[in-house]
Parts: structure tokens; C-alpha cells; sequence
């Protein structure tokens, strides 16, 4: 039982799942090939938090995390999210967004909605495969006002 | 063998024109004629260059203008909606009462539609309105302003903007059957956002359920029952540790499944009411933008 447990343990650890999002975006268009999107870290939706100095300090160690799984951890364990942004760079813009109590409920929401919203949602080819777009705002937008 | 002489004056004259071609700047006419060819295309990240160039090349010329507005369409068209809202207004302010004027505040208020904010959109429409009110275009954005009101669920609002197209006006009729349409609204199928909540706060999926997603539903009843059970069973084997660090996940799972429940139940809210509107769209769509060509500049084929 204990074994059992340590490994659920260390599986949660691994959940927010999804590598480091491409930084290769260049010159935007519009055109099927090479579609208007802006680079996950220059996103307007998710602009800087409106409590910054506050957000900063609670939410830094979750973003360490988040960018050690998506420098190392990800590398290894593969690429398995597929929306875009992907699942760890959805949950540091939620983070750095709305700070870590509502970034971590946003990023569980993500994980539990990515079968469904598939069927929602246009795909985007990013590198050599695609994904689903689903942003941020795509799921705040019922409750925020930017 | 000697060239005649004719052949040979020909020949040194094209040689001395030659080079000057070569290097020589194209024509404002040209510039113009290939950035809206870009811009067609869809290329706007290029026709802006283009556009650009012309400016740099013939600050003066009369197409000057026309290249500033159609940078700003093409952020607009782009998606640059920042970039294309600041240029705009500048155009607006510049050029306050000539055509290009007029325009540049008309595309603002897309900008801001667009954008998704409604309601500077409105203060644009009904600015415009204000000062131009005999303006050809002005019953279409009478029209427009109806159509925003409708986006922002205010449909009472939207009826009475409709209805206040004047009678003899082309657009009259048009406006007659939407402010009928715009009763219909309040009879669009949703679901309540409270009540998946709530559904979903009591047994993990059934609010993802209750809003036709049951892929969602599995997945978040799965994970919350094997999160509750793992943390319980931590807590039994004195794993108190264990324990908090699941009690920590599942914290998370159980709140991100009442989000989900109340987020789904916002966009299935969200695409009726986009049906609707793509329904009337397609019914009733009209523009008040047109480009040199009389062609649609901003049509009613947006995505609202």
C-alpha cells in the first residue's frame, strides 16, 4: 500500500504534462501555412498581473517547477499534451495571470477539459504537428475583464 | 561590320536608360498596386511593408493616406488588434470629417468589436452616429450598434437600435426583421453555469455531464475518486505526509472540476449564442466599408 501511494505520489508530481512550447515563432500572417499567433511569452491575453510584486513572490516557486519539467523533465518523458499553448506553459501563464490559487485550479481545469474541447476547438500546426488551440483567455473569459 | 547609325543611336540610348531603371524606386502606384496584392493575399505582415515603403519613398503623395489606413486594416485583419486600434485612432483624430476620417472611426469600432471590447466599440458607433448623422453609412451602423448590443445579451437594447432606423431608409426593412429576430434571444437553449457547479461540487462530473460533455465527466470523476481514495488511505496508514501532499493535489482536482463544470457551461452558453448570430449573420449580413473596388472591406462576416 505504501509503495502504491509513494508512486501515486510521484506520478502527481508529473501530471501538468506537455513540453516546453516552441520559442521559434517568427514573422506572423494570416495564411494557412504559417498562422497569426503570437509567442506563448507575448501572448495580449495574458497580460502582466495587476498585483505584481504579490503574484510574484507566491507564484515563483510554482514557475520554478514548471520551467524545471519543462527544461529537463519533458525531454524525457516525451510530448503528450496536445493543445497549444501546451499544458505546463497554459499553467505558467495562468499562474503569472491570476496568481497560483486560481493558475493551479485553471491548470487542473485544462488537464480534466482536454478530451472534450477537442471537438470545439480549430487545430493549429505548430512544428511538425498539431495541436489544439486553446488559450487562456478561452477560459477565463466568463469571469474576467481585462 | 559598321551598325547603321540609327541602330547604333538606339543602341547607346538604351544603355544609358538601363542602369536607371535598374536602380530606380517603383512608382507610389506600384508600391500600392503590390502591397494590396499582399494584402489580398492575406499577407499582411508583408503588406505592411509595402505600405511602409511607400510612405518612406512619397511621404506626399496622395496615396500616402490610403497606405496609413490600410496598415491599420491590415493589423486589424492580422489580428494586431493593439497595433491597429493606435493607429486608427491617430488616422480618426487626423483626418476628423474627410472619408478616411470616417472610416478609420468606423474600423475602430470593428477594432474594438474584435477585440472584445464591446463597449468602447458602442461609444465609437455612437460617436460616430452623433456627428454624422446624415452619413450613407449611418442606418448600417445604426444596424451595427444593434448587433453589438445582441453580442453583449442585451437584446431589448438591440430590438429598440434596429427600430430606430427611420422609415424610407434602404436599410429599413432589414431592420424591421431583425428587431423581430432579436425577440427570439431570450429563447436560446443554455445551461446554468451555478447549477454545474453545484452538480459537480456534489459528485465530481455530473456537472460536465449536465452540459453534454461526457469525456470531461469520466475524466474528472476518475481522478478526483482515485485522489480521494489515495489521500484517505494515506491518512489510515498514518502517511501523514503522503497524505497532505495528496490532499494538496486533489485540492486542486476538485476545485479545477467545479471550474470546469461552471467554464463549460459558460462556452456551451457561448457557442448558442454564436449560433444565433452566425444564423442571423447569414441571413441578414451587410457591410458599410467598402474599398476602391466597391468590394466589402468589413462585411458582416467577422466571427463575433
Amino acid at each position: 500500500m505504501t509503495r502504491a501511494l509513494t508512486l501515486i505520489t510521484v506520478l502527481c508530481l508529473m501530471l501538468p504534462a506537455g513540453e516546453a512550447a516552441a520559442r521559434d515563432w517568427g514573422p506572423w500572417s494570416t495564411s494557412t501555412e504559417a498562422p497569426a499567433l503570437l509567442s506563448p511569452a507575448d501572448q495580449e491575453s495574458a497580460p502582466a498581473s495587476r498585483e505584481p510584486a504579490l503574484h510574484f513572490v507566491a507564484a515563483t516557486p510554482f514557475i520554478w517547477l514548471l520551467r524545471l519539467y519543462q527544461n529537463h523533465i519533458t525531454h524525457v518523458d516525451g510530448d503528450r499534451c496536445p493543445m497549444y499553448p501546451t499544458c505546463s506553459q497554459y499553467s505558467v501563464l495562468a499562474i503569472r495571470k491570476h496568481g497560483p490559487i486560481l493558475g493551479i485550479i485553471m491548470s487542473a481545469d485544462r488537464l480534466i477539459h482536454e478530451p472534450d474541447e477537442r471537438d470545439y476547438v480549430p487545430l493549429l500546426k505548430v512544428g511538425n504537428r498539431y495541436r489544439y488551440i486553446d488559450p487562456l483567455d478561452n477560459n477565463d473569459f466568463w469571469w474576467y475583464r481585462p | 561590320m559598321m551598325l547603321p547609325n540609327r541602330a547604333a543611336l538606339l543602341l547607346i540610348t538604351m544603355l544609358l536608360i538601363a542602369p536607371s531603371a535598374q536602380g530606380g524606386e517603383p512608382s507610389a502606384e506600384s508600391i500600392k498596386s503590390f502591397a494590396d496584392h499582399l494584402y489580398g493575399a492575406g499577407d499582411y505582415y508583408r503588406a505592411i511593408t509595402e505600405y511602409e515603403r511607400l510612405l518612406f519613398f512619397y511621404p506626399t503623395h496622395t496615396l500616402s493616406t490610403a497606405a496609413q489606413y490600410q496598415i491599420a486594416m491590415a493589423y486589424l485583419e492580422g489580428g494586431k488588434y493593439t497595433q491597429a486600434i493606435k493607429q486608427l485612432r491617430d488616422l480618426s483624430n487626423t483626418y476628423a470629417g474627410s472619408e478616411i476620417g470616417r472610416k478609420a472611426q468606423l474600423s475602430l469600432a470593428e477594432a474594438y468589436i474584435r477585440k472584445k471590447d464591446h463597449h468602447l466599440a458602442l461609444n465609437m458607433l455612437e460617436e460616430f452616429l452623433a456627428s454624422y448623422p446624415r452619413d450613407p453609412r449611418a442606418d448600417a451602423v445604426r444596424i451595427r450598434t444593434g448587433w453589438v448590443y445582441l453580442q453583449l445579451g442585451e437584446w431589448q437594447q438591440a430590438g429598440a437600435e434596429f427600430r430606430s432606423v427611420p422609415a424610407g431608409s434602404a436599410e429599413r426593412r432589414q431592420a424591421e426583421a431583425l428587431a423581430g429576430e432579436s425577440a427570439g434571444y431570450p429563447g436560446l437553449q443554455k445551461k446554468s453555469p451555478a447549477l454545474a457547479g453545484t452538480l459537480s461540487a456534489v459528485l465530481p462530473g455530473a456537472g460536465q455531464l449536465y452540459v453534454g460533455r461526457p469525456a470531461d465527466a469520466t475524466t474528472s470523476f476518475l481522478l478526483n475518486s482515485l485522489f480521494i481514495w489515495a489521500t484517505v488511505e494515506a491518512f489510515k496508514s498514518d502517511n501523514d505526509v503522503t497524505g497532505g501532499i495528496l490532499l494538496f493535489f486533489e485540492s486542486g482536482w476538485y476545485f479545477g472540476n467545479i471550474y470546469n463544470a461552471m467554464g463549460s457551461a459558460h462556452k456551451y452558453n457561448r457557442r448558442a449564442e454564436q449560433r444565433y448570430l452566425d444564423d442571423l449573420q447569414s441571413r441578414y449580413g451587410i457591410s458599410y466599408l467598402r474599398d476602391d473596388r466597391g468590394r466589402d472591406i468589413l462585411a458582416f462576416t467577422l466571427r463575433f
